[in-house]
């Protein structure tokens, strides 16, 4: 990468953000050097065009530069960046019809049905989403994306509309039914007792 | 696989982490893995590497070159929808008088002239007459030169011409303080001047300015341009009776010749003899 | 000893005058590739001399010529400001400006008007000097040292053939003087670098050439090997000042240090300096320049 990297490594992520405000450009890189790459796989999993995912990127990062001061200090500095990079993904894909948005679905994983998982990955599920993560694999590729759009990424439902190219009056109905199979399914799954 | 942390008690091991990058991981899977970055310091470590850096060091490369390099202005934009070349309307825009001290100085001082001019009749319109030229050889005045320009040194050293850059800042002022100064002028009582005349302040400015700039080849421009002011004042001064009337002369005819007559004088004489902006003067 | 190479500056009789002072007087100066040293006390005329090398200042007499060309021809003067960097001993910044956006300013004025290349040249010049991530940073809010620092770095855009220097290392700390004399250096391959300076051990760190002026005057110009070697057999340790010595301090090691014409016999030699060596080069050149004094009393 263009420039040499500082001594940063060992400033927490918020001792960063506090710093940008002070024009600290090499705090600006180590928070790129730490966040980038996962930003830019998760962005990835949203869409397909990488001409795409890279705007939005660098659109997230000079946000961040610019509006440092708004990081109220709550929270994960992760999930603020999340937030920034993931409606800057929004904002570059309005009118942009041709873009193919990826909907995390289970084709690429094929022949894996729930009673595939492995243990590990049962422990994994459980521990971040408790029984809902399992539930949430049951739904319909659709459905899936919608919730995971609004309630997982954070967005709004016209932000998710924008995002799946979908009407947002679609977003609210396909949330609505999704919300509604969950409950049904965990309600079913506490009687049956999943693993 | 399981290392304890104080968040969560696991973390996501190699396989699961080359998974979900390869898009393998399923869709309730991923997004466990997508929650469990937002809070991990330590998988988002482990994923770092995993990222091909060629595109995210490209993508900082933009970052870096937007953060540094300061955003056009407003009259940056302005100046190159003109047909100002980029390089020139930076300069333009970095013009020492452009500083938000010089606008607040001018823009007090019109509204005070054109206060003036508003309440005191004939007798406001010549306080109004004697400020608004003068607002762009003040701004000509204070441009350019050792006393003004803080890094007057190296910039006398660079290749661009001098000359050039005085025309240039001298531009910005007229840029600025012309709309300014019109639109006190419109503030003017109508009774006693025509439309017209709200304008034809402009034509001793353009005299004042070219003096200034002709000035500035013998001396600092803050100095030639004290000299103009001061003979501005003796002249409307002179001319002026009590009531006011005759300062009406001053912005007609014959007069408007004059002052067009002495602002092309005096760019011949800058033209002539710009090259002793090139050098330090007797000033060093 | 290799053959001298050609000189890319040469001074012919040089006089610059202000009023009845003559702040040069009548300087001959040629100097050729590699770091010069501009060695003399306040006053001296270093300043005007650099000026005039800089193309910022006209003698009142005499030539210049400037990497072959005449800095009094319009034309031939902007030729030699497209090669040259200048970082004068004083100089302030824009109001509200950074260190990036100063420096891409500088290179707008040296014709950089290609925007990328620029702002990549401005990156190049802002690491070389230390100041890459500082570049966002108003320069109103960093140290003197760092503002010195950008300074230097319009200086160094373009890789300028002739870099004339005035008082590089003032408000450096030892470590950012060690890091600049490393990029001095580097620009020394290939190009004419002069540099001002009060600092003895500047000049004996980083200059193979030297030249010492005073009163207008150069009373020095050669290698620092050679100036030193004027100095030998005339410094001397003792435990307490030598009367008759021309200078005398105290050491860090209680000692004293004695500096003169004539050392007394058996006197405990040492090995002398560049700071000794200049010491007793203005020591001469103080008194010759009374007795000019009372010569021109005596004329008039």
């Amino acid at each position: 990468m263009r420039g040499s990297r500082g001594n940063r490594g060992g400033d927490s992520d918020a001792a960063l953000v506090a710093a940008l405000g002070d024009g600290d450009l090499g705090a600006l890189r180590e928070l790129y050097d730490r966040h980038a790459p996962w930003l830019s796989v998760r962005l990835s999993r949203r869409c397909s065009d990488p001409d795409v995912v890279a705007d939005a990127l660098q659109d997230c990062f000079q946000a961040v530069w610019t509006q440092s001061g708004r990081w109220r200090g709550d929270g994960e500095v992760a999930a603020w960046l999340w937030g920034i990079a993931v409606r800057r993904l929004v904002s570059r894909l309005r009118g942009r019809r041709q873009v193919l948005v990826v909907p995390l679905d289970d084709s690429a994983a094929p022949g894996r049905t729930p009673t595939d998982v492995s243990a590990e990955e049962r422990v994994l599920l459980g521990v971040e989403y408790g029984d809902l993560g399992a539930a949430l694999g049951r739904l319909s590729p659709e459905m899936r994306a919608v919730v995971q759009a609004t309630v997982l990424d954070g967005l709004t439902s016209r932000e998710a509309g924008r995002l799946l190219g979908i009407p947002e009056n679609t977003v609210k109905t396909r949330l609505h039914r999704a919300k509604a199979r969950l409950r049904e399914d965990l309600a079913v799954g506490a009687t049956e007792g999943l693993a | 696989m399981s290392t304890a942390t104080p968040t969560s008690g696991w973390h996501a091991d190699p396989e699961l982490l080359g998974q979900y990058l390869r898009g393998e991981a399923g869709a309730a899977l991923g997004s466990s893995v997508e929650a469990h970055l937002l809070r991990c310091d330590t998988c988002r470590g482990r994923i770092r590497p995993l990222v091909d850096p060629a595109p995210l060091g490209d993508v900082w490369a933009r970052i870096e070159d937007t953060v540094q390099a300061p955003r056009p202005g407003l009259l940056h934009r302005l100046v190159r929808r003109l047909g100002v070349p980029d390089h020139d309307a930076l300069l333009l825009a970095a013009a020492p008088s452009l500083r938000a001290g010089w606008l607040w100085g001018t823009a007090i001082a019109l509204l005070f002239a054109a206060v003036a001019a508003g309440q005191g009749g004939s007798r406001g319109a010549v306080f109004f007459l004697m400020v608004a030229p003068l607002v762009p050889v003040a701004g000509v005045a204070v441009s350019y030169g050792p006393d003004i320009d803080e890094a007057y040194e190296p910039t006398l050293a660079a290749p661009y011409s001098s000359s050039r850059l005085l025309m240039l800042r001298s531009l910005a002022i007229l840029l600025t303080s012309v709309p300014l100064a019109a639109l006190g002028g419109l503030l003017l009582p109508a009774d006693n001047w025509s439309a017209w005349s709200a304008a034809t302040w402009l034509l001793p400015a353009a005299a004042g300015v070219a003096l200034t700039l002709a000035g500035s080849t013998w001396t600092t421009p803050t100095r030639a341009g004290t000299a103009v002011a001061v003979a501005w004042f003796v002249v409307v001064g002179a001319v002026s009776s009590p009531e006011g009337t005759t300062a009406a002369a001053l912005l007609t005819g014959p007069a408007l010749s004059l002052y067009a007559a002495v602002a092309l004088a005096a760019a011949v004489v800058f033209q002539a003899r710009s090259g002793r902006l090139a050098v330090m003067g007797r000033n060093a | 000893m290799t053959a001298r190479p050609e000189a890319t500056v040469a001074l012919t009789g040089v006089t610059r005058r202000y009023g009845a002072v003559r702040a040069l007087d009548g300087v001959d100066l040629t100097m050729t590739t590699g770091v010069t040293g501009l060695l003399g006390p306040n006053g001296a005329g270093k300043t005007t001399l650099l000026r005039m090398l800089a193309t910022v200042l006209a003698p009142t007499e005499g030539r210049l010529r400037l990497l072959g060309l005449d800095p009094a021809e319009p034309h031939e003067r902007t030729d030699v400001r497209r090669s040259l960097g200048y970082l004068p001993q004083e100089m302030g910044f824009p109001s509200g400006f950074s260190a990036f956006r100063f420096v891409d300013y500088m290179a707008v004025l040296k014709e950089w008007t290609e925007r990328e290349a620029r702002h990549h040249e401005v990156r190049r010049v802002l690491d070389l000097v230390g100041l890459g991530d500082l570049s966002t940073k108003r320069l109103k809010t960093l140290s003197g040292g760092q503002r010195r620092r950008a300074a230097l770095a319009q200086a160094l855009i373009g890789d300028p053939r002739l870099l004339v220097l005035d008082e590089p290392t003032t408000g450096l700390d030892p470590e950012q003087r060690a890091s600049l004399r490393g990029v001095l250096s580097a620009a020394g391959g290939e190009s004419t670098v002069i540099l001002a300076t009060h600092q003895t051990e500047d000049v004996a760190a980083l200059c193979e050439r030297v030249i010492v002026v005073d009163g207008g005057r150069v009373r020095w110009d050669g290698t620092v090997r050679d100036l030193v070697a004027t100095a030998l057999g005339k410094v001397w340790l003792a435990d307490a000042p030598t009367p008759g010595a021309q200078s005398s301090w105290r050491t860090g090691t209680g000692r004293h240090r004695n500096v003169g014409a004539s050392a007394p016999p058996d006197a405990e030699l040492v090995e002398p300096t560049v700071e000794d060596a200049y010491l007793l080069l203005l020591g001469e050149a103080a008194l010759s320049r009374a007795k000019g004094a009372v010569d021109s009393e005596v004329a008039a």
